[in-house]
């Protein structure tokens, strides 16, 4: 036997900064105590800024997210900087914490967040807004940028949804758009040079505003037309500038990347390895709005990726690793990177977790080696049911794709398929509905082309539906969003053509909660006028409306009507061509004059080449990077291209 | 290769559940390359038995799991493995290798040998007359006390479950019974209270059945303790701590790494 002397630097007593008899009143306690392995550990004493990262929603959903991985690993970096983490406090805490007036505090050093000089908050699904609110309201930092005082953390915002800022623009201090990677290092310095001179908060914000990227929302003005649409969205002094810069990793090899990610004790939802491939998309799905904003499509170089693979495993003794990426078919070296973490991995029995690949024999010869083909299914995401729509949508997958492509994995032993739909898009008929259950029912008459004895019992296909939700700096940010009722309606008629087919006891269905999806729609395309909704939601008791168990659309209605939103306003109305949107003041290099133009092909049910076959022309190409600057052959097509106009499948 | 491994658990791990800490060491073993023994299937696990699970917000300095490896490999660079790779809120601290089982015989695991546990409890306002107390309740023939099971409430014999008391002050320890079915020095009392978190550094050291047969838990022999003394409050401000899991070895219980089987 031996003994084990313990030499770590480590306060080896870190004490929870809620009382032990609140702990064991909620669920799980760990997701309160921090302590996890690979937490920095810092002496807050000895650096300048603190920065606490929020991601507002339970901490199993918030720890499964790379990009707050990504930002505390590079604040971090920054010896001046103690960089910590914090989650919305789940309902059962929240209640606790409101009767006996607790304080919500960080993870790492169970500090009360009003005492950061930041508070981060990713913004990555419109559904979290109330939980923004929450966890402002919890630390006892105002709720209203304008009414915080010099005390009170500097409240930024990022991600997807900062695309549009504007409905929660009354309670950040500003927005960073774009990517985190690029200018933090800015706004950090300039925080501790403003602070050394004396500098008050308001003068802060002002100078960051000339940072690239940078959105100040209280620096803005904006006022409306009768109808209620924008006249004008202008800043209120000269210096600020009129629109926001997109920011862009021009060079995804040469950037920051958690080699000693954060490793949850509490099983959270993606309890693996992320390994980012690349990011963008060549496809141009014109419901897609990360598709547009992440433009050009970079990829990273695939030694690194296995260098950062085999680091990471390491760091964090995680039992799977999982790629990702928008399209990772369209990744040029996915063929050598996967087959690397198999041969290499296999033996040490870490998984290889698939993202969605186009079905072809390359992908299923790797799904073979890596799951239980009886166990697992294939998926496709046609997103449409008939070729019209598809085309409509640029969704370059055809019915021969999905047959040839199930057909193959049917004879290499699977049999159970999953198909992903969206309904209530632009255009769409009931015939469009209908043809959803029609090529669910090929599929299962493609499996019984298959001889009796090959067969591995009987076919499954599982269709799901969401609703279509048109987003902002996509070709559809003008379309019109389809009512309840015929989002409800086409729902029934996918059912009921599901009911009508042959093989209908091999096919079932699913749809999404469509009361959220309204939701959704208004927060996606709106203004500032909703800040005050959102607000008084909250203050009515909504948080958690992510989670639909928790979404009160009763609520939620009955507020908009007080406040006369309407949502035939902010949804069921077509957008006209010279309408000033809300997120117009930001550019993300892709043009709304390119994004017009594929609006009105859409409506000519037109195809667009993706970027590797042609350039469409864009406006990405400023940028200088990715997919934009691959050498390309006399007809325009990128010498990386694989000459596949099939995207993923899923 | 059998090879039996003592941890410790406190600060803010106290608060993770038993899976959480399976799920814990499953990724320690990786991190450390240690060469574990997996099952077969399709989703392979590492073949692994963890004793006895801990109650939420106790603190202990004596877990245990059993763990299988592929390789031969010496205690010194198990624990060197372990060491590196571990929390500092949840550390190993003990590595003994086992012989390996005999063919066909019975498998035994650290969870089936448990017979005994010592906790330190400290309470934030300790009873002034707490050594005559225990005195008096060492002297007494039985005590029943309530015991809630599965199948609802059952009446147990406290004092049959009890085979030691101390007191421990600011490092100092005072026997105060002992049956003598225990192998602990007063130097692996102390040791085994290290990472306990004690009101006024003052704690009731006690050794208790544990395990499948007869199993007293620790809050069931504060409660049974106080209401002895004639306290009736519900759940006072307290502290738990496992010093040690114990098993049976030449009729004595003994921590569990003294057992090689």
């Amino acid at each position: 036997m031996l003994d084990i002397i313990n030499g770590k630097e480590f306060d080896c007593m870190r004490k929870p900064f809620l009382p032990d008899e609140v702990l064991l009143a909620v669920e799980k306690p760990a997701r309160y105590t921090g302590g996890e392995v690979n937490m920095v550990v810092k002496d807050p004493d000895a650096c300048d800024i603190r920065f606490c990262m929020c991601f507002p929603d339970v901490y199993e959903v918030g720890m499964s997210h790379l990009g707050i991985q990504i930002l505390y690993d590079m604040f971090n970096r920054r010896p001046d900087t103690y960089c910590e983490r914090v989650y919305s406090p789940w309902v059962d805490l929240d209640k606790i914490m409101r009767e006996k007036k607790i304080p919500l505090f960080s993870l790492e050093t169970q500090t009360p967040i009003k005492q950061f000089d930041f508070l981060g908050i990713t913004l990555q699904y419109e559904m979290c807004y109330t939980n923004i609110l929450q966890v402002l309201d919890l630390a006892g930092i105002p709720l209203h940028a304008t009414e915080r005082g010099e005390d009170d953390p500097i409240v930024v915002g990022g991600g997807p949804c900062s695309y549009n800022p504007e409905p929660i623009a009354d309670f950040f201090d500003f927005f960073y758009i774009g990517e985190g990677e690029t200018s933090y290092d800015d706004v950090l310095d300039l925080y501790k040079e403003n602070k050394k001179q004396g500098g008050t908060r308001a003068e802060y914000l002002r100078k960051l505003s000339h940072i690239p990227g940078m959105y100040v929302p209280s620096l803005y003005d904006v006022t409306y037309n009768e109808d209620g649409t924008i006249k004008s969205f202008t800043p209120k002094y000269d210096d600020v500038p009129k629109t926001v810069q997109k920011l862009v990793v021009t060079d995804l090899s040469n950037t920051v990347y958690p080699e000693k990610p954060v490793v949850p004790f509490l099983q959270v939802i993606q309890d693996r390895v992320t390994l980012e491939i690349q990011r963008g998309c060549i496809r141009g799905c014109r419901f897609c709005q990360a598709g547009m904003i992440y433009r050009p499509i970079r990829e990273r170089n695939v030694e690194w990726l296995k260098n950062m693979a085999d680091k990471m495993l390491q760091s964090t003794g995680h039992e799977e690793i999982t790629l990702s990426s928008l399209s990772s078919s369209d990744y040029s070296c996915l063929k050598d990177l996967v087959y690397y973490l198999i041969d290499n991995y296999k033996d040490q029995y870490v998984n290889v977790a698939l993202p969605s690949l186009r079905i072809d024999a390359f992908s299923l010869d790797v799904m073979k080696k890596v799951q239980d083909v009886n166990k697992s299914s294939i998926t496709f995401a046609p997103e449409a049911g008939t070729q019209r729509m598809r085309n409509v949508i640029n969704k370059g997958l055809t019915v021969e794709d999905i047959l040839g492509g199930a057909g193959k994995a049917f004879r290499g032993g699977w049999n159970k398929v999953k198909l992903y739909f969206m309904l209530g898009l632009p255009s769409e008929r009931d015939e469009d509905a209908v043809g959803i259950a029609e090529l669910a029912e090929q599929i299962t008459e493609e499996y019984y082309q298959i001889p009796k004895e090959q067969r591995h019992g009987k076919v499954n296909v599982t269709v799901s539906t969401s609703y279509f939700i048109p987003k902002p700096f996509t070709p559809f940010q003008w379309a019109r969003m389809a009512t309840k009722d015929e989002f409800l309606s086409h729902q029934r008629l996918v059912k009921s053509s599901i009911q009508a087919q042959l093989n209908h006891k091999s096919i079932s269905y699913q749809w999404h909660d469509s009361d959220t999806s309204v939701m959704e729609g208004i927060f996606a395309r709106g203004d500032r006028k909703l800040c005050a909704v959102i607000e008084e939601a909250y203050r009515a008791g909504c948080i958690y409306d992510a989670w639909t168990e928790y979404f009160k659309f009763d609520v939620w209605k009955e507020i908009m009507d007080r406040h006369g939103i309407t949502i035939d306003f902010y949804n069921t109305r077509e957008r006209a061509k010279d309408e000033i949107l809300p997120w117009d003041f930001i550019d993300i290099g892709v043009s709304k004059k390119f994004l017009w133009r594929e609006y009105e092909r859409s409506q000519r049910a037109e195809i667009t080449p993706n970027c590797r076959r042609k350039c469409s022309g864009c406006g990405a190409a400023k940028f200088g990077c990715g997919v934009c600057v691959e050498p390309r052959d006399e007809f325009g097509t990128s010498l990386c291209y694989d000459g596949m106009d099939t995207g993923v499948n899923g | 290769m059998r090879v039996r491994v003592r941890f410790a658990k406190f600060g803010s791990a106290r608060f993770l559940g038993h899976l959480d800490v399976m799920r814990y060491f499953q990724k320690v073993f990786r991190r450390a390359e240690l060469p574990l023994m997996f099952s077969e299937g399709y989703h392979p696990h590492p073949i692994l038995s963890f004793a006895q699970p801990l109650s939420l917000s106790y603190t202990s300095d004596g877990e245990y799991f059993d763990m299988e490896l592929r390789e031969e490999m010496s205690e010194e660079a198990i624990a060197a493995c372990l060491n590196k790779a571990c929390n500092p809120e949840i550390p190993a601290n003990r590595v003994t290798i086992l012989p390996d089982h005999k063919p066909n015989a019975k498998k035994v695991t650290g969870m089936s040998l448990i017979t005994g546990a010592s906790y330190a409890i400290s309470l934030r306002q300790m009873p002034q007359n707490l050594p005559e107390v225990l005195h008096k309740f060492a002297s007494e023939k039985s005590y029943m006390v309530e015991k809630s099971t599965k199948n609802g409430t059952r009446e147990c014999d406290l004092r049959a479950g009890v085979h030691g008391l101390s007191i421990l002050k600011n490092g100092v320890i005072t026997r105060i019974y002992d049956d003598g079915s225990y192998l602990f020095s007063d130097e692996d009392m102390l040791c085994g209270a290290e990472h306990a978190s004690l009101y006024d550094d003052t704690a009731v050291i006690v050794w208790l059945d544990a395990g499948s047969e007869r199993n007293i838990p620790a809050d069931v022999f504060l409660q049974g303790i106080l209401s002895y003394a004639g306290i009736t409050e519900e759940k006072p401000e307290r502290t738990f701590h496992r010093m040690d899991l114990f098993g049976d070895k030449d009729e004595k219980k003994v921590p569990l790494w003294m057992i090689e089987s």
